[in-house]
């Protein structure tokens, strides 16, 4: 059963039962109050016919004859003619002024310890409901019974029909109870169903689903809640789709970067065996599988440095910049210039905890993609290309900047992904793998800092490395 | 002759598969990206194209739909080997995927295969001066005789024929024929090459190769 139909049902049973016991607990009330009266009016009759009938028979003595002669008396009260019999103790009827309806026999029997005392007792016969008093007469040392009654017919038939109201404004009631919390929970129960909906939605898969929040109480916050933990499971996964495609995107690029040279290398080798060839083919194939193989040689070796970097557990040296950004520009530079790229180095002093050759493979590879990025601009000149050290807060910051052809904006996330390549057949023709910058993340990434690259289409790249620790908080690495 | 275009964006395996069909007597096309491929199908009609998935600016995929609007058969060429790849390439609809890397015997063999199944190719092969093959009834003449051959040594015929000139090794053979990892025992290939070349009176042309196998010389 659904909470909606549990709340509504649950709430219209508990509002019908309380308005029911109440009303009758009322109207039940009100009629032992009306029951009350006329038992008083009753006794008070009784009294007054006492009073009358004692008289009465002081006047004409207690014998048979005189209480039969007192048959035909009446005895009138405030106007009213008033019904009573007289009966002994045993029941039997002894006088009847034929004003007391039935029944014939007397009353005493049902009345109990009566001795002394008067009492009531309330007779029915079909629709009729009659209240008898009778109170004792003591005449000459014999007890005699005076009997009087009242109809109650109508105290009896007005708690019926007020039974009979209260039972028809209940119902409107409950009618009424149970519309209004039909709406009510409703309204109370929409976040709910909300959070239910938006709950199975994201079990389907549709991650990206928030449930509205409308109310600050307790399901307003779960909704909150939420959301919240919708937030971080869409994140996480997100997080995890990532991680899979990169892999998947690294075993699928690796696959195929080593098959390519494979297929080469084996179809040549393939050519050179099963056919005669010219010499000119000949020396092409052998061509063809040298480089090629030299290709796979390249990626192994690039592949062995990122998988031994992360095996290897390697010492921080404290490091003279200017020195080493100097001794590794003067190494570079004739090679630059011959391609007639200038190479310039401008480096502050500071002492940088790093490991040498890993900070050295990351600069040349950021070098050498600049040379690759060169655009000839005119005869001769190819451009200029730009590494800076200096020093900023709480590190070093080494800089590339290169006046080459830029990288497109929507490529720029993705290029320090392995085997990532913006333009492949050029990467691959100028010897490239698509692993530069993989490694560079990696070995920044070892050194505790972090790379950005900007760039701009046309105009050229920059390069920004951060190393933690300069000259000044040397000790504290 | 048949005209095949190559979509490859890879210089030296793009040169071997134009080497490998030009002296099995295919005419080739290079073209070494996506935008290139769709100028040149659009310039003239192919046979069939042998297509790389990875290309660039236009990637195989999208050929492929430009393919199949033209009607000309695609075989894709691609490193990409995993089964989910092989299916899409298959349902997308090329008539056959051939993985990186590949044997040239097997390249030659598929692309034959797929240019007779859609109809580009005669159905009769001839090896002039006196021998030809329906290889759609799968009949052989000598001099306008059927000749009877077995089924093994039909295919064998069928293999030397696509590989004219080409020295084949016995290994390769016994798994292409009889499909089956070679374990070392040359004696039935031996026998069967035997068989066949004096049914059809080849002895001069289906020469032993020393320490190879066989090479078909026309």
């Amino acid at each position: 059963m659904r909470l909606f139909w549990k709340f509504f049902c649950g709430m219209v049973a508990v509002t019908a039962l309380a308005c029911s016991l109440g009303g009758y607990l009322l109207i039940d009330q009100q009629f032992r109050a009306g029951l009350e009266q006329e038992v008083s009016a009753l006794y008070e009759e009784n009294d007054v016919l006492r009073y009358t009938v004692s008289r009465e028979m002081e006047e004409r003595g207690s014998s048979p004859n005189a209480l039969a002669s007192m048959n035909a008396a009446r005895v009138s009260a405030g106007g009213r003619l008033m019904g009573y019999r007289l009966t002994d103790a045993e029941g039997g009827v002894l006088t009847n002024n034929g004003l007391i309806p039935p029944p014939e026999e007397g009353l005493i029997p049902y009345l109990s310890g009566l001795e002394r005392r008067r009492g009531w007792v309330l007779t029915c016969s079909g629709e009729r409901r009659v209240l008898y008093a009778a109170s004792p007469l003591v005449m000459n040392g014999r007890t005699i019974y005076l009997e009087n009654s009242r109809d109650v017919t109508e105290l009896f038939h007005s708690r019926e029909e007020r039974y009979a109201g209260f039972r028809r404004l209940l119902l409107a009631l409950t009618l009424l109870v149970g519309g209004l919390t039909l709406a009510l929970t409703a309204v109370l129960l929409r976040p709910l169903g909300r959070l239910s909906r938006a709950t199975r939605r994201i079990a389907a898969g549709e991650l990206t689903e928030r449930v509205r929040v409308d109310t600050d109480d307790e399901l307003g916050r779960l909704s909150e809640d939420f959301n919240t933990m919708a937030e971080r499971l869409s994140h996480t996964v997100g997080e995890l789709t990532e991680a899979t495609r990169r892999q998947e995107s690294f075993v699928g690029s690796f696959a195929h970067e080593i098959k390519t040279p494979l297929t080469s290398i084996i179809g040549y080798a393939d050519l050179l065996r099963s056919r005669p060839l010219t010499p000119k083919q000949t020396r092409k194939s052998a061509g063809y599988i040298f480089d090629e193989g030299r290709r796979l040689e390249a990626l192994s070796r690039k592949l062995m440095d990122m998988i031994v970097l992360d095996k290897q557990d390697f010492a921080l040296l404290p490091l003279p910049m200017d020195r080493f950004l100097q001794q590794l520009g003067q190494g570079q530079a004739p090679i630059l210039l011959r391609e007639g790229i200038r190479l310039t180095v401008r480096a502050e002093e500071a002492v940088v905890p790093a490991e040498p050759d890993l900070l050295k493979t990351v600069l040349l590879n950021l070098l050498d993609n600049g040379r690759k990025a060169m655009i000839p601009v005119a005869e001769g000149e190819h451009g200029d290309l730009l590494l800076e050290g200096s020093v900023e807060e709480g590190g070093y910051r080494l800089r590339v900047t290169d006046t080459g052809k830029g990288i497109p904006a929507e490529e720029l996330s993705r290029i320090t992904e392995a085997f990532y390549m913006v333009d492949k057949s050029r990467a691959r023709a100028q010897g490239g793998a698509g692993l530069g910058l993989a490694l560079c993340t990696r070995i920044v990434e070892l050194h505790g800092g972090t790379m950005e690259i900007e760039s701009v289409e046309g105009k050229g790249t920059r390069v920004t490395v951060h190393l933690k620790g300069g000259a000044g908080d040397e000790a504290a690495e | 002759m048949n005209k095949i275009l190559i979509a490859e964006d890879e210089a030296p395996i793009a040169d071997l598969v134009m080497t490998a069909l030009g002296d099995a007597g295919y005419v080739c096309s290079w073209a070494p990206d996506g935008e290139k491929a769709a100028d040149m199908l659009e310039a003239e009609p192919f046979d069939l194209v042998l297509l790389d998935i990875m290309l660039p600016k236009n990637d195989g995929y999208e050929l492929l739909e430009y393919c199949k609007s033209l009607e000309t058969p695609v075989i894709f060429l691609t490193a990409k080997d995993s089964l989910q790849d092989r299916v899409k390439g298959l349902r997308l609809g090329a008539e056959d995927y051939i993985t990186k890397p590949f044997e040239l015997m097997e390249l030659l063999a598929r692309v034959e295969t797929v240019l007779r199944r859609v109809g580009k190719t005669g159905r009769v092969l001839s090896l002039p001066p006196d021998i030809e093959i329906d290889t759609a009834s799968r009949v052989v003449r000598k001099n306008g005789e059927p000749v009877a051959l077995t089924a093994k040594e039909y295919e064998l015929l069928l293999l030397f024929m696509q590989n004219k000139n080409i020295a084949l090794y016995r290994d390769r053979i016994y798994e292409r024929v009889w499909g089956e990892i070679f374990l070392g025992d040359s004696r039935t290939v031996d026998l069967h090459i035997q068989r066949m070349r004096k049914k059809l009176g080849l002895e001069s042309r289906l020469v032993a190769v020393y320490k190879v196998g066989y090479r078909l010389e026309v």
